[in-house]
């Protein structure tokens, strides 16, 4: 097998209008300022992509990247990044991804993917050392994202493959890898329009080492072992997977219920992760590698299956009112097979249900009744009946039926299942995400509920949090490696946890920007450095995430993006839950202005000239 | 002095943990106090030293091992997770 030392530092860019493909060399400088997955995708858009694009016309591009750290063996590295416009919000998406399509594609020789034009036939990719083969896909249009991935897996390590949602062009369709997700935005629905059924690659053509080896096991051994040893890590997640966050949400009052009126439910204990790890008998299904072993599969019904994640029980159990596990999974399976994002198809459908319940829509859906729920799963994927009108997401049905007040989206994208009136902070990181209402922007909520350090209905202190937060995740994501490593890696450190509790509240209420600034985060730029053989010390790793975030934002901008969008749902702002012990509104303009002031915007929400200039953030390339 | 229920409700599999047989996580482990009892003493006489180290959570909020009650109230305890 062949050696790549480092980085190969090729993307293939494939034109499917065209037939052909070329090999990119990304410049040295590139690789510095943005380091890789997301961060090199979006600057590889930026130069490439004009603002004001069909997202479903054939000049939208997506590109894929799959950081430095895929292939060498760093814990939870088997992921990659994929971003593109969103048709969903017309902004820009960008997603992380599990799954075996990363590997197989960075063990080929490359480091990631650009795809542009249009195919005039369905088609699917084959990627190998050599380049790309354009395969004939019209015998596998119309199937779903499993068994198109078993078809063309045959003589490759892993692919990417859409299901009938993006081929019907369902705003929110996915990609899977595996068993994983590109979830976010319709980047399913941006290959089913270019009429890309699938993306294999062969892999296991090169073997990735590290420039610094030696360097490199030190560091990988320190992470091994605050993965290990860290509660959430090796306990929560891998015990009960990501539903350990039922039970902690339903106490935290974060939990949506009946689509956001409310945020604790008697019954939430029956679809925690608990209740599924004793009732399905559960056992590890995860990407490779993996040290936290956060994904699970368990026997539903005789059958094995890929237990749902939380914010699939968040969105398609609670906040319908639905508390069946089995009927739980069984909208999972649905969305899986036709390849659609599970967070904005049940707040879709939470939006439908409350909707129909007032008389502005025509359906059978109502809170509490899983009945004819998977069949309008079906028919959002064909695009028949109801689900031509649900495909489009809430914000286009509450537009043309009303309701936009219970239509819980940012930006275009539903929101997550963390209600923010229980955290402040995270309803400022939802207004300002840079792909709508995101949950993985900025997890405020586990600062301010979940560990308790700050308080959850201050506004004090949150904007600064939020804006290191986005930092980080941006960095994280752009190696790339799993974000779950935060928790370890920064909370197994000495200050973290050995610094008293109330101090480290005290400083986090007051100056989380000065705090932030003490925590070690060390661990992620180490082990950059130990694959590429450059130094990157822990304030420039800092800024890399900076610097995408920025980015992003300023493509957004170039979109229209301002403060007018940086908002939250109406009901979220001005509706009080009965389950909170006295009404309180989220000070989200306070926060805000902050927000604007620390990340360097002005009033409106713009990236300053000189902060853009700060961040070396250069003019658009044209290349 | 006049006493409250306090209901402690116990996730994350700590009822295993801690042993305690026939836990319902319906009714939880009902403890009766004085008003005005802390936390920290709730559990330390219901001999669940252990769980100070976990996070708690009474009406949708999160409270701290100071935290008094005044009135009858259900408690949850739960290991802390990431998020999802």
């Amino acid at each position: 097998m062949q050696e790549i030392t480092g980085t190969s530092n090729r993307i293939l860019e494939v034109n499917l209008t065209k037939k052909s493909f070329s090999v990119y060399e990304v410049p040295k400088e590139d690789l510095k300022l943005y380091l890789g997955g997301k961060g090199l995708a979006l600057k590889m858009l930026y130069d490439r992509m004009e603002p004001g694009i069909d997202p479903l016309g054939e000049d939208n591009m997506i590109a894929i990247h799959t950081g430095v750290l895929l292939g060498t063996g760093a814990p939870c590295s088997g992921r990659f990044a994929a971003v593109t416009k969103s048709p969903l919000t017309g902004i820009m998406t960008s997603c992380s991804c599990g799954g075996a399509f990363g590997m197989a594609l960075k063990t080929s020789g490359w480091d990631g993917l650009i795809v542009k034009g249009k195919s005039n036939t369905p088609v699917y990719l084959y990627v190998d050392s050599k380049g790309v083969e354009f395969r004939d896909a019209k015998k596998l249009w119309g199937m779903d994202t499993q068994k198109t991935q078993e078809e063309i897996s045959k003589d490759s390590g892993g692919a990417l493959a859409i299901g009938p949602a993006g081929e019907n062009l369902v705003l929110y369709a996915n990609v899977a890898s595996g068993h994983r997700f590109l979830g976010r935005g319709g980047m399913g629905a941006v290959m089913g329009s270019k009429n890309l059924k699938a993306i294999s690659a062969k892999g296991k053509e090169f073997k990735i080492l590290p420039v610094n080896q030696k360097k490199f096991e030190k560091a990988k051994k320190k992470a091994t072992d605050y993965i290990n040893g860290n509660d959430i890590s090796a306990g929560s997640y891998r015990n009960f997977g990501t539903n350990a966050n039922v039970n902690l949400n339903n106490a935290g009052g974060l939990l949506p219920v009946r689509n956001f009126t409310g945020g604790t439910h008697g019954e939430a204990h029956k679809i925690s992760g608990e209740e599924m790890a004793e009732k399905f008998k559960t056992s590890y299904s995860t990407c490779k590698p993996c040290t936290i072993l956060c994904g699970h599969k368990g026997n539903i019904n005789g059958q094995m299956r890929q237990i749902p994640e939380y914010e699939t029980v968040g969105l398609m159990g609670s906040n319908l009112e639905i508390f069946d596990p089995v009927k739980i999974s069984d909208f999972n399976e649905i969305c899986t097979l036709m390849g659609m994002d599970t967070i904005t198809a049940g707040g879709t459908i939470a939006w439908a249900m409350e909707a129909t319940e007032r008389g502005l829509f025509k359906s059978d859906l109502k809170f509490g009744s899983a009945d004819g729920v998977c069949e309008v799963l079906k028919d959002i994927a064909h695009m028949k009946g109801i689900g031509k009108d649900l495909a489009m997401g809430s914000r286009y049905c509450s537009k043309k039926y009303g309701g936009e007040d219970f239509a819980i989206q940012v930006k275009g994208l539903e929101m997550a299942a963390y209600d923010p009136r229980g955290a402040f902070g995270q309803g400022l990181s939802y207004a300002v995400a840079n792909r709508g209402a995101c949950h993985l922007s900025a997890t405020a909520f586990g600062l301010e509920v979940y560990l308790g350090l700050m308080d959850a209905y201050s506004y004090r202190s949150k904007a600064s949090m939020v804006k290191y937060q986005e930092d980080i995740y941006s960095a994280i994501n752009s190696l790339q490696t799993c974000v779950f490593t935060v928790f370890p890696y920064e909370l197994e450190t000495l200050l973290m946890k050995y610094s008293p509790r109330p101090v480290l509240k005290f400083m986090m209420n007051l100056m989380a920007g000065v705090a932030m600034r003490f925590v070690d985060v060390s661990l992620w730029p180490e082990l950059w450095s130990a694959v590429i053989g450059n130094r990157l010390g822990m304030t420039a790793f800092l800024r890399v995430g900076a610097r995408v975030q920025v980015l992003e934002r300023v493509m957004n901008c170039a979109e229209g993006i301002s403060r007018k969008d940086d908002t939250l749902p109406d009901r979220l702002l001005n509706e009080f839950r009965k389950c909170d012990s006295k009404e309180r509104a989220i000070p989200l303009e306070k926060m805000l202005n902050r927000y604007y002031f620390v990340r360097g915007f002005d009033k409106n929400g713009i990236p300053k000239e000189r902060t853009v200039r700060r961040l070396k953030i250069k003019k658009r390339m044209a290349v | 002095m006049e006493d409250i229920i306090i209901t402690l409700k116990l996730y994350s599999g700590l009822e295993k943990e801690l042993k305690i047989p026939d836990y319902n996580v319906n009714s939880g482990v009902i403890i009766k106090v004085n008003k005005g009892t802390k936390l920290k003493n709730i559990i330390a006489d219901s001999g669940l030293q252990k769980l100070s180290g976990y996070a708690f959570f009474s009406g949708g909020e999160r409270i701290n091992l100071r935290t008094k009650f005044m009135e009858s109230a259900e408690i949850s305890c739960l290991k802390i997770s990431g998020g999802g």
